[in-house]
């Protein structure tokens, strides 16, 4: 053994042993340990309103006779078929569509832009996030003052540019819903955008090359080089962005409340409309529930493209080391 | 300079304009007298700048462009109790969020245990549930047990929209830690427990700081929950109470005033942040 | 688990001597839940104080078997011990094990020392001590200007150091290192491959190295131990193994240059190679010895390293050559490594740098029996 070292022969340090300890556990038994009681917790928070409003749905409520009835299906029968039911799902449909599409073409066309070199990047990086830090509140009023007829800044510009020669009313009967979905997606949009970005920077500089060489143009490189890449990020950014779409409320109560009339009466907005404006509580938790049936099946594609994308790249499997199961 | 190099300025330009200009409008408009606002035509910027509808709302008065004398902005308390009401519950919410879905989202990112994809799922639905859907049986059950406008009522329901999200966005980052954190701590002499708070907690401060402050910008900006469960009582945020403004008077500036200081502080925290915000996968953490 | 208490007895636990430093694996077996089976029935004695190589291709268990060490997995069956205790359901923890990583897994929020430091904190060492140790440690990997430095300031060379002072400062019973080279680059693998030599020397404890470079294994192994799908094939010395190996995938799998492999059989008290028979070549008698017992004449395969085969120039070529043409030729720098046709069939021939042919030149190959490894054709299993 050489001089300069004092290492001392092996295994020759009490091993301290605990009676009881989480490495007796096995990945189960401790990942049930550590996330059992908040699901708990939060069942018990969420459980009680969930069921009672399940069992409402099934139910006629007389407010003033304080009195309720078991009607079975029957809120859901009159949901489904009464006519602002099925004009509620057609607004949301065309509200969602309108939002998806304005968000994903800001999220790509940004993501674009943000992805080449050039000076004031780095700023402009920091500044486009700022719309997702604006609630969706603020949001409302932010753009109900920018459509404003009276002092709104579009109507100002467009005045004194002499495009329009007296005020028009963006949030009008046929203008309302698209007008709305806009603001929507600006505030939306630039997740998705950071999100296709980050997509964006992994594509290898090669691949370029690649597609420059073999004289591809710009249509070219993007449909063979950045679209499959970008393919299955903005599947999900979409999926995403339709859920928030589908769920839109505060926006609405901002900027239309469903109106005019009922141009921008959505799913959401019909919901409330019943059970706050009419106090019908049986059919609005009724209603309520079929909204909730929709996003989740929303939600569950979200979740299955997921774990496609997942399986796509296998590479990617769950992070954890495979630690002792001890028992 | 190329052509090419040109469109990427302009278009830059254009993305920045399109992302500022909604927010430049709203500041022009806190930045006027009502006197100026109601100009024709419409004026783009403020040709006699005043805080007047800031300072009003904080119990001064001021002089207008005339020389009379304005008044304390009527909603003034309202406004301030607020402000004072969100600030609480956004903090509280926050640090209960947090100590709550660490180990959560630990467990769900790293431990590859039965059940783990059926919590995932768990997760990523009531994520998705529409408050509105939710909060009519919230607000039957409030007001039978007494927590219709109390601020612990609102904690509770804020707690089943921030755990879940939290617990979404960290299980994505410690899922990103390299993979033999864990074996390497063990083999350190630590055991599960101790690893994950002594070595993958200190490992992930960076993650865990950006998440903190999106949990208190979802808290800080939620409004239907608040309008329904708080609205008009005494725990009632900022949102339901700069709804009361925007929909009882017509006083926009005042308004635009209020909106600006309701936007500063998520604005602040998501510029303070932004470089993280991109790093951190908030849309697919798997 | 019953073999347990049959194979050690707890109560007769003596005081460690040499044998009882042992660490046996006895019959086991690894398998995974998705139903893939990494280890099967292994039996590894690992001597007190060497060098352990586990040598194999990705996927063949070896890293497992590390991992089972190092209570990082537990075995699926059968029992694991250190000395005479049974190890299965010993925690990493409990085991005074110390381990260095292929992905280096330095804590990117501690600094050098800290990181160093860390482990024996755990262990509440006092840190008076720790500091020594430490300051010791830094001094025998060369790393003490680094010290306060941050992980990500450091290059990956430095950081791979300080990975190993990080497992040395421990004093462990115990050193595994999985591949913890292989993300550097060339001329920095062989620098810290002397130096871990070195520092075995040096501390006297027992490691266990896995890697998937049989260069790197011959290099610094006392013993290697040559996995597959999950087996162990041969354990032995590295010249051992380099010089008779079990089968013909080790026989192939070691050695810088590809085997030549060339079917054979036996006629006239001659051999018959290649394929149609167009090389006959006088066997040995120790060969020809060694194939009758195995039953194999009229069929076997020879393996012969390209530096086992000899060229000549055509024209004074000995009996029983194979004639035969370069057809392109490597500059190794120690050595020249050339490709040979003749009819159909190619050889690798690997010469010394002064032994120089021209492409197109034509030659006669021979080669030494005693050089040769022989195997069965169907079970590929050498032949004693």
């Amino acid at each position: 053994m050489a001089t300069t070292v004092e290492l001392a022969p092996a295994g020759s340090q009490p091993i301290p042993r605990s009676s009881w300890s989480s490495s007796r556990l096995n990945d189960t038994q401790f990942g049930w340990l550590l996330t059992l009681p908040v699901f708990l917790g939060l069942l018990a928070i969420v459980g009680y309103p969930t069921l009672y409003s399940l069992w409402l749905s099934f139910h006629r409520v007389d407010l003033i006779f304080k009195r309720t009835e078991y009607v079975g299906w029957q809120n859901y029968q009159a949901a489904l078929t009464s006519p602002t039911f099925v004009h509620a799902v057609s607004i949301t449909v065309y509200y969602t569509a309108l939002v998806t599409i304005f968000a994903l073409a800001i999220a790509v066309g940004g993501a674009l832009i943000l992805n080449e070199k050039f000076r004031g990047r780095s700023l402009v990086l920091a500044i486009v996030i700022l719309p997702w830090a604006v609630s969706l509140y603020a949001t409302a009023i932010v753009w109900k003052f920018l459509y404003s007829p009276e002092w709104g800044l579009f109507n100002a510009v467009l005045l004194r540019l002499g495009v329009i020669d007296r005020p028009f009313n963006f949030l009008s009967e046929h203008l309302a819903v698209p007008a709305v979905a806009i603001a929507h997606a600006w505030q939306i949009a630039p997740l998705g955008m950071y999100f296709v970005l980050a997509t964006l920077q992994v594509i290898p500089e090669d691949l370029y090359k690649t597609a420059k060489v073999d004289r591809l143009g710009s249509w070219g490189r993007f449909r063979h080089v950045v679209f499959p890449y970008i393919k299955a990020p903005l599947l999900i950014v979409m999926v995403l962005v339709t859920v928030e779409a589908a769920r839109v409320f505060d926006i609405i109560f901002f900027m239309t409340g469903g109106g005019p009339g009922d141009v921008s009466t959505t799913l959401t907005w019909e919901v409330y409309r019943v059970f706050y404006r009419n106090n019908q509580y049986g059919q609005g938790s009724a209603l309520g529930w079929l909204l909730v049936l929709l996003t989740t099946i929303i939600t569950t594609l979200y979740f299955l493209l997921l774990f496609w994308r997942r399986r796509e790249r296998p590479d990617a499997g769950i992070a954890g080391t495979a630690l002792p199961s001890v028992e | 300079m190329s052509a090419r190099r040109i469109l990427v300025y302009v278009l830059a330009a254009l993305l920045v304009i399109w992302t500022l200009v909604p927010i430049y409008w709203l500041l022009n408009m806190s930045l006027m007298f009502k006197t100026e606002f109601l100009a024709v035509p419409t004026h783009l910027y403020p040709h006699g700048p005043t805080i007047s509808n800031y300072s009003r709302l904080f119990g001064a008065t001021a002089i207008g462009p005339g020389g009379a004398e304005l008044p304390v902005i009527g909603q003034a308390s309202i406004i301030q109790n607020g402000l004072r009401n969100s600030v609480i519950v956004a903090l509280i919410v926050t640090a209960v969020t947090m100590l709550v879905s660490l180990p959560v989202a630990y467990a769900l990112g790293r431990l590859d245990f039965r059940g783990r994809t059926a919590m995932l799922f768990a997760i990523i639905t009531s994520r998705s549930y529409p408050p509105i859907a939710i909060i009519i049986p919230f607000v039957l059950l409030y007001s039978q047990i007494g927590l219709q406008g109390t601020t612990r009522g609102l904690v509770l329901v804020y707690l089943t929209l921030t755990i879940p999200l939290v617990v979404w966005v960290m299980t994505g980052f410690f899922a990103s830690l390299p993979r033999t954190v864990e074996a390497a701590a063990r083999v350190d002499g630590n055991t599960r427990w101790q690893a994950f708070y002594r070595v993958i907690l200190p490992m992930s401060w960076p993650g865990i700081a950006v998440t903190t402050a999106i949990c208190f910008m979802v808290c800080w900006n939620e409004f239907a929950f608040s309008q329904f469960l708080a609205a008009g009582s005494e725990a009632q945020t900022l949102p339901p109470a700069i709804a009361t403004f925007f929909f009882q008077i017509s006083q926009p500036t005042e308004m635009a005033a209020v909106s600006i200081i309701a936007i500063i502080p998520p604005a602040l925290l998501a510029y303070l942040f932004q470089s993280r915000i991109r790093n951190l996968n908030l849309v697919d953490p798997l | 688990m019953s073999a347990t208490n049959l194979m050690a007895p707890p109560a007769a636990r003596s005081p460690e001597s040499a044998t009882n430093k042992q660490i046996r694996f006895v019959d086991v077996s690894k398998q995974f839940e998705g139903g893939g089976v990494a280890v099967k029935h292994l039996y590894l004695e690992i001597r007190d104080g060497e060098l352990l190589v586990l040598l194999g291709p990705s996927g063949c268990g070896k890293t497992t078997t590390l991992n089972m060490l190092a209570g990082l997995e537990r075995p699926t069956s059968g029992q694991l011990f250190f000395g005479d205790r049974p190890m299965n359901d010993v925690p990493p923890e409990e085991r005074d094990i110390a381990m260095v990583f292929q992905s280096i897994a330095l804590y990117p929020h501690l600094n050098v020392r800290e990181n160093i430091g860390f482990a024996l904190k755990t262990q509440g060492v006092p840190r008076q001590q720790i500091a020594e140790r430490t300051t010791e440690v830094a001094r025998i990997l060369d790393i003490t200007p680094l010290l306060n430095r941050r992980i990500h300031q450091i290059s990956g060379g430095q950081r791979q150091r300080v990975a190993i002072a990080k497992a040395l400062v421990r004093r462990p019973r115990l050193f595994l290192l999985d591949e913890p080279f292989s993300s550097l680059d060339a001329a920095l693998r062989r620098q810290m491959r002397s130096e871990l030599v070195r520092i075995h020397r040096e501390i006297e404890t027992t490691m266990v190295f896995v890697t998937h470079d049989q260069e790197e294994a011959m290099a610094i192994a006392d013993r290697i131990g040559v996995m597959s799908d999950g087996e162990l094939i041969q354990l032995g010395s590295p010249l051992e193994v380099y010089r008779a190996p079990r089968n013909l995938w080790l026989a192939q799998f070691i050695g810088a240059h590809p085997l030549n492999v060339i079917e054979a059989s036996l006629a006239n008290g001659e051999a018959r190679l290649l394929g149609n028979g167009v090389w006959q070549a006088p066997v040995s008698f120790a060969a020809r010895a060694r194939l009758q017992t195995g039953g194999v004449a009229d069929g076997f395969l020879i393996g012969i390293r390209p530096e086992h085969l000899n060229l000549t120039l055509a024209g004074a070529s000995p009996a029983g050559g194979l004639p035969a043409e370069i057809y392109t030729r490597q500059i190794l720098g120690t050595d020249i490594l050339y490709e040979l046709t003749s009819h159909d069939d190619v050889l690798r021939a690997v010469t010394p740098a002064n032994q120089i042919f021209e492409v197109g030149d034509k030659v006669v190959v021979g080669f030494d029996w005693n050089d040769a490894f022989l195997f069965d054709a169907s079970s590929r299993d050498a032949i004693a």
